[in-house]
């Protein structure tokens, strides 16, 4: 077996047993990335530079008998929605090309603390609006299940690249679903942690109230371990949660027995994927089958987290991204008449189509007249939301749902009718409205042999709960050590 | 229609962007099949719900008032599109408010 | 415009006053804010509005404003709440501003000011914490427009009047106040110029008698008090003439153009703002907990009118002496600082108002930019009760402090001034020689006509310059009438 397909975890043992150097792990990475990212697309940037360096400054701690860090040369790809000091950050636009960021995100300067590696910047939607990655302005990324397909979004180039091992976890954002999503449409495990529980700071906003970072892996257990290194309170970020970083690793190994798994019955209706329904509820059975109590819950006002998402993220999104006007840094537009040109042609040809769907929508219903209807209805609804899921967690510890209602969906198939690619996120957006903790896990394929996720959610700083369910299911099961054959084809040649 | 092309167009000059005609058309149709997916919210009775502005509601923190380093000015400049000694440039601005509008 | 016209109408102002909080950091940043320095060079991150970047709340900030909702009786709110103000402006980094809206720090309160020899209180309508926008300018031979950050995001405190005021002159007297609350508070130095303290004005006229209010303009960039008073006469009188000649008023934003001596149309209500406040996400509820604004009001500064009274009870000064001795924290502090080291209060508060005020109004200098230190002061001032310097002399040598900044004893030397004359032997002799020189005077002194005593000590004077009047007056009248 090759050191790539090796877990995180795994990798991370042998660096620091000297099994292994981080150099070595980082080169056999980057090899695999030139081989066979071409046809994935899920990188926009390498680093190799500063990869090898770092690598090498682990590998030098670990002879020189140091503690390199509970990440030592764990390899990682961020989503380029993290700024990282010296290498351009571009959130996927157009807008930002050319960026070089003076300072450092939270999450990357923790990785790299604890001795992760810093592969390069993952592909994904612009601005992380979109759930195909098909909004991404540089370039397209496909599902390593089939390259024909999506690999959902918007931290697809993140979900890919730990799905056809071009890294050893990936870290990606979820404002409504952006991690789950694409994690069940590539078979791979995501976390979305509790609103605040990582820090914000150097993660360029997209709906500030939603917005979280987190961890993509091949398994619970390389989450994490990831999770317990960048978690915690940043005094650079206001919403950033003051309490203590949970025992992730540990509650990997407790397991879910005694647990009691909430089916909220809203989450089975019209929509919903046949295949993806049976797989699921195949999934559900096994953790019945192993000791969790099953338990139907409700969630009356889940038809309306949609709504409520869609007024909610572009308001905040219409002001996120107010600061990118040509002024300071970016794109700007050539021989304006006036500033006022300047303005709107800089941010008409800097940004793509969704993100300007999103940000007329978000002004709009922010504007003169209509905040009341449109912005404080959603924020209230938003409460109802929230406290469906208090009572619905008064009688179980996770609940467990589809993640997304369909599989991976042809590449272009829905980019003309924006509504409809809303829709796919019904299953992930409440988690994020109601400040909850979300995980995908991979419980089964369809019949195209196209892989199938599986969410557990937790209330506000349940990770803990969501490990033990994850990593227990995990030991139990083997869909998340499948491989896609594009990965496998460089073995083959 | 829940919106026409004269609020597509006002929004638009609110938001500092452009579109060509057809745009703003295509604008105005997507915008209101939105627009009309959303209005379900319409049916619920928020009567007395407190809106949630933060998913989970912590307190304010609050930091020392001792400077941190600066960045270097040639920060500044190296991502600017256009500067002049030092200074950020823009198109003529006349800020017709004085003082700006703080 | 003639006064009856004008008087026809009574006028309503209200103001919106910036306070630049003098914080060492910003209001969102731990970026410096500094004036005057290199441009763009106070930034960071935060500031520039760089992609990621968070805000984080100044404590001190908050507590400034705490101090200041303190001071004017305001009512704070144990909670309130940031929000985004948004538009597009180069200066403005973010597309918003982060101010408050719905919730801010403080409501109601009041500012005592003293107008006209009339003590009255201006009701106001709250206090928020809000930051800086930078600073866009332009240069000659450049055609475009140049940004400098280093004032963006530097922390201010709003405070927004009812229009209580019924004239400029009155509206002028409570930024003075305001002013002088904000230097007492030691949060604010309330330079105008330099923009640390900033005005904006509503004005609406109706007939007098009646309720309802008049369609209000506003007024910006007032940046003097002189501006302020000029800019609301004018458009005070705009409004009379529009409705004398049977129009109205437009509802509308205005800038007062100090240059030209009038007010411009920059906005009329249709092109207003549309702001799209909302609640900052990035913040969360700000937390006044009751403790923190009792532990406050416990070190509050002594107010200005406290200050004033205590003059008055403390050190016997008249109400209006300790009022002039108040108005400028600075003074007041240079006041004390005398009499703490061993000044006469009395003597003190005389000299201070009728040399020190008189020199300095000369220069067009503050009571920090001489050289005379309290210390000094205070030992002229024992040296002048101790008989050993005359007032005359004390009054020359004083001045001569104020410009050198040398002690007592060095002006002295250098004019060459003794210490009068204590011998009574010498100063007879000196009397006789003069009592001598004028018989004829002398008899007609001796005869009843005492008038003439004043022409014997002025001659007697003229002799030596350096002698103490007392004494003279006490060894001539034994001479003449012995
Ligand atoms: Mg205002
Ligand atoms: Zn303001």
């Amino acid at each position: 077996m090759d050191i790539w397909q090796l877990g995180l975890a795994s990798q991370v043992e042998h660096v620091r047993t000297k099994a292994v150097s981080a150099e070595d792990v980082a080169s056999a990475y980057f090899e695999r990335i030139e081989a066979v990212d071409d046809r994935i697309g899920s990188y926009l940037r390498l680093d190799r530079e500063g990869a090898m360096a770092q690598a090498r400054m682990v590998d030098e701690q670990v002879r020189a008998g140091r503690d390199p860090g509970p990440l030592a040369g764990a390899c990682i790809a961020l989503k380029d929605i993290f700024v990282t000091k010296g290498v351009e950050t571009t959130c996927g636009s157009k807008i930002l090309e050319g960026f070089v960021p003076p300072y450092e995100s939270t999450v990357s300067e923790r990785l790299k603390a604890a001795g992760a590696v810093i592969l390069g910047k993952a592909n994904m939607d612009e601005f992380a609006m979109g759930s195909s990655t098909e909004h991404s302005a540089y370039r397209i990324c496909r599902n390593p299940w089939d390259l024909d397909r999506v690999p959902g979004g918007s931290s697809g180039g993140s979900a890919a690249a730990v799905a056809a091992g071009l890294c050893g976890v990936a870290m990606g954002t979820d404002t409504g679903g952006s991690i789950r999503q694409p994690a069940a449409l590539c078979g791979v495990t995501g976390l979305r942690p509790t609103y605040g529980r990582v820090s914000r700071y150097g993660m360029i906003a997209f709906a500030s109230s939603l917005d979280q970072g987190g961890p993509m892996g091949r398994s619970a257990e390389d989450c994490a371990l990831v999770l317990e290194a960048i978690a915690g309170r940043d005094p650079a970020d206001s919403t950033s949660l003051d309490e203590p970083v949970g025992r992730y690793q540990e509650a990997c190994r407790t397991g879910f027995k005694g647990m009691c798994v909430g089916i909220p019955k809203e989450y089975f209706r019209e929509g919903l994927d046949p295949q993806v329904e049976a797989a699921v509820r195949r999934g559900i059975e096994t953790l019945a089958a192993n000791g969790a109590t099953i338990k139907e819950v409700s969630l009356p006002h889940t038809e309306y987290a949609i709504a409520a998402y869609y007024i909610i993220s572009p308001a905040e999104a219409s002001s996120n991204l107010a600061r990118y006007d040509g002024v300071r840094y970016g794109y700007r537009a050539r021989d304006a008449s006036d500033l006022m040109d300047m303005y709107c042609r800089s941010r008409a040809e800097g940004f793509g189509s969704e993100v300007k769907r999103r940000i007329m929508l978000g002004t709009y219903v922010l504007s003169a007249g209509y905040y009341d209807a449109y912005y404080g209805r959603a924020q209230k609804v938003r409460t109802l939301i929230a406290d469906d899921f208090r009572k619905a967690f008064e009688d179980c510890d996770v609940m467990v749902t589809p993640t997304s209602p369909v599989t991976a969906f042809k590449l272009g198939s829905r980019m003309s009718d924006p509504l409809q690619m809303y829709l796919a996120d019904m299953y992930t957006i409440s988690c994020n409205l109601a400040g909850l903790t979300g995980m995908s896990i991979p419980c089964g394929m369809d019949g195209q042999g196209l892989p199938i996720g599986m969410q557990v959610l937790a209330p506000a700083l349940g990770e803990e709960r969501l490990f033990r369910v994850a990593a227990g299911y995990q030991r139990l099961t083997d869909w998340h050590r499948r491989w896609p054959e594009v990965a496998q084809a460089q073995e083959a040649e | 229609m829940r919106i026409s092309i004269e609020e597509v167009e006002h929004v638009a000059q609110l938001a500092h962007l452009k579109f060509g005609q057809d745009e703003i058309a295509a604008m105005a149709r997507e915008l209101d099949a939105i627009l009309e997916h959303v209005q379900k919210l319409q049916e619920l009775d928020v009567e007395g719900v407190a809106p949630t502005t933060h998913a989970v509601p912590v307190i304010c923190p609050l930091a020392d008032d001792e400077p941190a380093a600066s960045l270097p000015r040639q920060a500044v400049v190296a991502n600017a599109p256009d500067t002049l000694d030092g200074l950020v440039r823009v198109p003529k601005f006349i800020d017709d408010s004085g003082a700006g509008l703080t | 415009m003639n006064d009856e016209l004008l008087a026809k109408y009574e006028s309503v102002i209200g103001l919106e006053v910036h306070v630049q909080l003098k914080t060492d950091t910003k209001m969102f940043s731990r970026s410096r804010a500094a004036f005057g320095q290199e441009p763009n060079t106070l930034t960071d991150p935060v500031v520039l509005a760089l992609p990621g970047a968070l805000p984080v709340v100044n404590r001190k900030a908050v507590e400034y404003g705490i101090k200041i909702a303190l001071a004017t009786h305001s009512t704070i709110h144990e909670m309130s709440r940031f929000a985004r103000k948004h538009y597009f402006y180069p200066d403005l980094p973010k597309g918003y501003q982060i101010s408050q809206y719905e919730q801010p720090l403080a409501t109601g309160g009041r500012v005592e000011i003293w107008h006209e020899d009339r003590r009255s209180e201006i009701a106001l309508t709250r206090i928020h914490l809000e930051e800086d926008s930078g600073k866009n300018f332009h240069r000659e031979g450049v055609d475009e427009s140049l940004v400098d950050y280093n004032r963006a995001g530097v922390a201010l405190a709003e405070i927004v009047s009812e229009p209580d005021f019924r004239s400029p002159e009155q509206a002028v007297a409570y930024l003075r106040a305001l002013r002088q609350l904000v230097r007492y508070l030691g949060i604010c130095d309330g330079n105008m110029e330099e923009g640390s303290l900033r005005c904006d004005a509503n004005v609406s006229i109706r007939p007098r008698g009646q309720e309802k209010l008049g369609t209000k303009t506003e007024l910006k960039n007032l940046n003097s008090f002189k501006a302020v008073k000029l800019a609301l006469h004018y458009e005070i009188e705009r409004h009379v003439a529009l409705i004398e000649q049977g129009g109205e008023v437009v509802q509308s934003t205005l800038l007062w153009d100090a240059a030209a001596g009038q007010t411009r149309v920059i906005r009329t209500k249709e092109e207003a703002h549309d702001y799209r406040y909302f609640p900052e996400p990035d913040l969360p509820v700000l937390e006044v907990p009751r403790p923190w604004i009792d532990e406050v009001a416990a070190h509050l500064e002594e107010l200005p009118l406290d200050r004033r009274q205590r003059f008055v009870d403390q050190y016997g000064l008249t109400d209006y002496d300790a009022g002039v001795l108040t108005d400028e924290w600075n003074l007041a502090e240079y006041f004390e600082e005398v009499v703490r080291l061993g000044g006469d209060p009395k003597k003190a508060a005389n000299w201070i108002q009728t040399e020190l005020l008189r020199l300095l109004k000369e220069d067009g200098r503050s009571i920090d930019e001489q050289p005379m230190s309290p210390k000094v002061l205070a030992d002229l001032l024992a040296r002048m009760a101790s008989g050993e310097l005359t007032g005359r002399n004390a009054k020359v040598v004083g001045e001569r402090m104020y410009q050198t900044g040398r002690t007592v004893d060095e002006v002295r030397e250098e004019l060459g001034i003794r210490p009068p004359e204590r011998d009574e032997s010498v100063v007879e002799a000196v009397c006789r020689q003069v009592v001598d020189a004028h018989p004829d005077e002398t008899a007609r002194y001796r005869d009843g006509n005492k008038r003439l005593f004043g022409f014997f000590v002025g001659q007697v004077m003229k002799q030596d310059r350096n002698q103490d009047p007392k004494l003279v007056s006490k060894v001539l009248k034994r001479v003449l009438e012995g």
